[in-house]
């Protein structure tokens, strides 16, 4: 009690001691808008009989223009007053204007770093005060801000693959400063100019590769020069089935994985039932793929953020190129609009494997034309209003589309024309617009559309003798998602050591399992429609920090808070996220990390391979949401600024995944999922290894990973753990790049994987007739899920390019082998009961793409 | 539903740049399972065949020492007689309608089993009506049921052709809408490729309780000159309805690539096999 009175009379104390402060938060009207300063310090203190006190230093001369008539003390005084200068303070009856000594003084440089020659923002680009070794790193948008003290400082500017840049500066005010950084050539050997100390100033590592897709140097399948296939050479990043099954990122399925193209998600990110991605590189400019320790502003999947940023055009010069190879043609034109305002990048892709084939059919007078392509049109463009605002508008159209046309005489005088086509694509659209409200405040507010869709059409029409076709038989069928999101995030950086992201995000997604419409001319009826739409609804709202202490220790802490509603269910989670990075020497860091994801999304699959029937459903009362918890920690070293040697070892938890019952088979995935299906939790680890060397004439890097995977459904596999589809037990990769010389560059790569499971139906079982009790039939069934193992998967890709300085640009030559040695990897295999020609069962083995030479031809300008 | 064909034309165009490869079957990596049969008519002796699975198909085993001990609604029947090729009987124990029966399976080589069904009720044929359209060269059955809507019902419905005293299972086709497109004659979409074939069907797609179905045989199908045709309309519980649907698409999959691995469905824990039951009402009509 004694305590508490004594407490209760100190705090009256204080209050009646602040009580007779000023209140710098009391509200005063003025009668005129602008004053000059000594007479609104006048005009306040006739107000509020505060008296001023200040240092001759106070300019009580100059003008002042005020917003608001009616305004709190403090308000009139920000505005009045350079705060950079002053400090205000009210004690007693006065309010004191005190000057900050020149010494203490900060003021904040900021602007954008990009590349010199093509005007393109550089991402994770660094800035760092050699002085002292602070600094910062640029944003998504090129964007920096750095708080410094008012004295001679000396810069540095560096991004990797670039010529650093160094700037003596002296601020007396808040500096705006755009950066451009000269690219250096893979020839020009590596310089180390400033201390190491300046290397990785608040460069978070954890679980996170980045790199530019101008340097994606790894071919695919006929020489395409593949985002995905880039990606595989990283440590934690498997592929299955040959590329078919899409990517698999620490042991997730390819639907775990959030793939963004300027922030919007892509649904369906494969052509060719997932042989190639769908971003074409021409079109790209920065890739960052986020394996774990996920920072609070991503989320939505559970295994991973693949983060991928458009180029936003050439600022200085009109420049493009186009190139030829056995699969794609492609065409890229970019560059200023209006010279330093308005920019644009035009990317098409197109194969035109259909175009040869109904040449052939044509050439032998065949009635069937078929056919297949994909096709993709990446569209930016970009405006700068000032220094402070800027518009990005970027689309993206990409499909996949297959056909086939036959005619033929089904009577003696009735010929019938039936047209097939079956398509299926992505086309994704963001309004972005960037907005520094002040030098520590950067805003980004995002509208999105995203859609994916599934399309089938069959038309018949029939004509009799000479007469016109006329169509008598319609079937139209669809389903896909369309997402409609806002978003709007902030950067606030109040100084260098403390670097703030918050936002909020709000999406509809609007899911058609499968509408269909039917119209047959020939009975009279009308057209028979069917149609089913689910609507659900999204909210998120994050919040993250990123904190140095001292030199030594950085951290990036932050909570997401995300809803889901779907049918009058809803779901809501807590998702924290800590990342930490501490640095024993400049050299040398020890990271760790911890998230939790939350996917409310289930991709439905109707088989081994990534189709694009697989549908997206929200999650039900039912089906619950996906949550993870992902534990990272590992160990980064720099040997120097191109070499690096990252360990890290993670590990999984991940709850409500789904998977097919035992007997439980896709025959048409929009009725009954739910009862397909059990939800059941998986668990990853592994260790992953990577060294790379990023520049001079020979670079390339080494990644292996040991990993281990597994999940348990209740019901099946007798309710007992078994391992997971994406369990690869050891991955290795190498790729070497080399400069032979200016004109020659040659790559080889090597990967190789244990074998991923498999299930196969090795026993035999008598099986009762359902249609007579007394027949019996021998069927194969397989006793334990995923319990084979298919052989091992190796294979070396070789290629080289011949370039050459033309009159107005550089062609090059592109030759590569896919699958040197020519290794029969096996993707699938299954236990063929084939009796024709033994009657013990085989094992059969499906190996795709064999031995794969390749040529392109190349041209920018 | 027709998609099917150009995705698996795709599938096949990255196959035309593939292989296959045959290599010997890898053993069996768990041991022997025991497998149950039994589907029960009402009114029908209660018989179990019990086998294990085995690496080969040509070898059958039976397992002849087994002890299988019965229940009807929680009392016991007895136990089950020992007759030939892996089937046991319940003496002088014939299955009614509407009942719980269990059995439960003990070997010193197997752990032990237990499963059970409930014995449906028999539902009735009300008509059936029978039209020969020659010049269609197709004979078309009309058959008239009521559904018993307070609860869920499944069915299933064979035609046989009767000659000489001998009758045979015959393939009918049909587009009423309860057979959702299983049984359409020409159609061989994705939707249907997986039940393609398939004689059973649910109650979900009526619209009143009583029910009429249209099915229909094509003449020229046959060598034998049928006489008669027994329609069989059987009531079956869940476990049976899942059984066939599970049989038919596990012969429809056959070998399809990348497929998921499905297995015949079992209502039996730890063990493979299917102990349901039926119940049966029929009706012979004579050809037109």
């Amino acid at each position: 009690m004694v305590k508490f009175i004594f407490t209760f009379s100190l705090l009256l104390c204080f209050l009646s001691a602040y009580c007779q402060n000023v209140n710098l938060q009391q509200e005063i009207s003025l009668p005129k808008s602008r004053y000059q300063l000594s007479e609104l310090l006048e005009e306040i203190t006739s107000q509020t009989k505060a008296q001023f006190s200040f240092t001759s230093e106070l300019n009580t001369n100059k003008r002042v223009q005020l917003s608001d008539s009616v305004s709190s003390i403090r308000d009139i005084l920000n505005q009045s007053i350079n705060l950079k200068n002053f400090k205000i303070q009210a004690r007693g009856g006065k309010i004191f204007i005190v000057s900050i000594p020149p010494y203490d003084r900060k003021y904040r440089i900021s602007g954008y770093i990009s590349d010199a020659k093509s005007g393109e923002v550089l991402i994770n680009a660094t800035v760092a005060n050699l002085s002292n070794f602070t600094g910062t790193v640029s944003n998504n948008f090129g964007f920096y801000s750095l708080s410094l003290k008012n004295k001679t400082h000396l810069l540095q500017f560096s991004f990797v693959g670039y010529k650093e840049v160094l700037l003596d500066i002296e601020l007396e005010r808040d500096t705006t400063i755009n950066i451009s950084l000269q690219p250096i050539t893979m020839l020009q050997e590596v310089k180390v100019t400033a201390d190491e100390r300046a290397n990785n100033i608040n460069h978070l590592f954890v679980s996170t590769n980045s790199f530019q897709a101008k340097n994606m140097q790894q071919t695919g399948v006929f020489g395409e020069n593949d985002l995905f296939q880039n990606l595989r050479h990283l440590p934690g990043v498997q592929n299955s089935n040959e590329g078919l099954g899409g990517l698999n990122i620490r042991n997730g399925s390819p639907d775990q994985n959030l793939i963004l193209l300027d922030d919007v998600p892509v649904y369906y990110s494969s052509h060719l039932m997932g042989l190639y991605s769908v971003f074409n590189q021409d079109a790209l400019n920065q890739v960052k793929l986020v394996k774990g320790g996920f920072p609070a502003h991503y989320g939505g999947r559970v295994s991973s953020v693949l983060d991928i940023r458009m180029k936003d055009g050439n600022t200085k010069k009109l420049e493009g190129g186009y190139s030829l190879g056995l699969l794609t043609a492609k065409f890229n034109l970019n560059g200023p609009i209006k010279k330093d305002k308005t920019t644009f990048n035009l990317s098409i892709r197109r194969t035109y494997l259909d175009l040869l084939i109904n040449g052939i059919l044509d050439l032998s007078g065949s009635d069937v034309n078929a056919g297949y392509y994909f096709g993709d049109l990446n569209w930016k463009i970009v405006h700068r209003f000032s220094q402070r605002d800027k518009l990005y508008f970027s689309t993206y159209w990409g499909g996949d589309l297959a056909s086939v046309k036959s005619s033929e005489n089904i009577s003696t005088n009735i010929r019938e024309k039936v047209r097939y086509k079956l398509g299926w694509g992505n086309f994704t659209n963001s309004l972005r617009w960037n907005h520094v409200y002040n030098d520590h405040l950067f805003g980004n507010t995002t509208l999105i559309l995203s859609r994916y869709t599934f399309l089938l059409k069959e038309k018949r029409s029939q004509k009799a003798n000479d007469s016109d076709y006329m169509e008598n038989y319609i079937h139209e069928f669809k389903s896909g998602i369309r997402d409609f999101s806002f978003k709007t995030e902030f950067d606030f950086i109040p100084d260098y050591k403390h670097y703030l992201k918050f936002g909020v995000e709000a999406s509809l997604h609007h899911t058609k399992p499968g509408s269909d419409f039917l119209k047959n001319t020939r009975d009279n009826n009308p057209g028979i429609s069917t149609d089913e739409l689910i609507k659900s609804k999204e909210l998120n709202l994050y919040g993250e920090a990123q904190i140095r202490f001292g030199k030594k220790l950085l951290l990036n802490m932050g909570t997401r808070w995300s809803s889901f509603i779907v049918d009058n269910t809803y779901y809501s989670t807590i998702e924290p996220r800590l990342n930490l990075q501490y640095f024993l020497t400049p050299k040398w860091s020890f990271t760790s990390s911890f998230s939790q994801m939350t996917q409310y999304l289930h991709l439905v699959r109707t088989s081994t391979l990534s189709l694009p029937t697989d549908l997206w459903f929200p999650v039900t009362r039912k089906i619950k949401p996906i949550d993870s918890f992902q534990y990272t920690t590992g160990t980064h070293y720099s040997f120097n600024e191109s070499v690096k040697l990252n360990i890290e070892f993670y590990h999984k938890l991940s709850r409500n995944l789904l998977d097919l019952k035992g007997t439980s088979y896709f025959q048409d995935v929009s009725s009954d999922w739910e009862n397909m299906v059990e939800s059941g939790k998986g668990w990853s680890k592994g260790l992953e290894v990577e060294l790379s060397k990023s520049l001079g004439k020979t670079n390339g890097n080494i990644a292996y990973t040991l990993s281990q995977s597994k999940v348990r459904f209740k019901g099946i596999n007798n309710s007992k753990a078994y391992a997971s589809p994406y369990d690869r037990r050891h991955n290795f990769s190498i790729q070497v790049n080399q400069f032979i010389s200016n004109k020659t560059k040659f790559s080889a790569f090597w990967t190789y994987g244990t074998g991923l499971p498999a299930t196969l139906s090795t026993s035999n079982i008598t099986a009762i007739s359902p249609y007579d009790p007394s027949s019996f039939e021998t069927k194969t069934v397989y006793t334990e899920r995923n319990s084979y193992r298919l052989p091992d998967y190796h294979r070396l890709d070789l290629s080289i390019s011949f370039m050459k300085k033309k009159k107005h640009g550089t062609r090059s030559w592109d030759i590569s082998i896919y699958n040197f040695y020519n290794r029969k990897n096996t993707s699938f295999m299954y236990v063929s009961t084939d009796n024709s020609t033994s009657t013990d069962p085989k094992l059969k083995k499906i190996n795709l793409f064999s031995f794969i030479p390749s040529v392109s031809y190349s041209y920018k300008f | 539903m027709n998609y099917f064909k150009l995705l698996i034309s795709l599938i096949l165009l990255l196959l035309v740049i593939s292989c296959e490869e045959e290599a010997e079957l890898p053993t069996a990596q768990s041991d022997p399972i025991i497998s149950i049969n039994s589907l029960i008519g009402v009114d029908s002796l209660i018989k179990v065949n019990l086998s294990k699975s085995v690496g080969s198909p040509v070898e059958i085993q039976y397992i002849s020492d087994a002890t299988i001990t019965a229940y009807k609604n929680d009392k016991e029947l007895g136990e089950f007689i020992y007759r030939e090729n892996g089937t046991y009987e319940l003496p002088e124990q014939y299955l009614a309608s509407e009942s719980e029966y269990q059995i439960t399976i003990t070997h010193p080589n197997f752990k032990k089993v237990t499963t059970q069904t409930i014995a449906p009720k028999k539902v009735l044929i009300n008509d059936i009506k029978l039209l020969n359209d020659v010049s269609e060269g197709k004979t078309t059955f009309k058959l008239k049921f009521t559904d018993d809507a307070s609860q869920s019902n499944y069915y299933m419905l064979l035609v046989k052709g009767i000659s000489n005293n001998y009758s045979n299972v015959i393939e009918y086709y049909s587009n009423d809408i309860v057979f959702e497109g299983n049984l359409n004659v020409n159609d061989n979409g994705f939707e249907q490729n997986m039940l393609r074939g398939s004689r059973s069907f649910s109650d979900e797609n009526f619209e009143s309780s009583q029910v009429e179905i249209s099915f229909y045989i094509l003449n020229d199908d046959f060598f034998v000159d049928y006489q008669e045709y027994k329609i069989e309309l059987y009531h079956l519980n869940e476990d049976y309805f899942n059984y066939e649907r599970s049989f038919v698409s596990l012969e429809n999959k056959g070998d399809l690539p990348f497929s998921n691995k499905t297995n015949l469905y079992s209502n039996v824990e730890g063990a493979f096999g299917i102990f349901t039951s039926y119940a049966l009402d029929y009706k012979i009509v004579s050809k037109q």
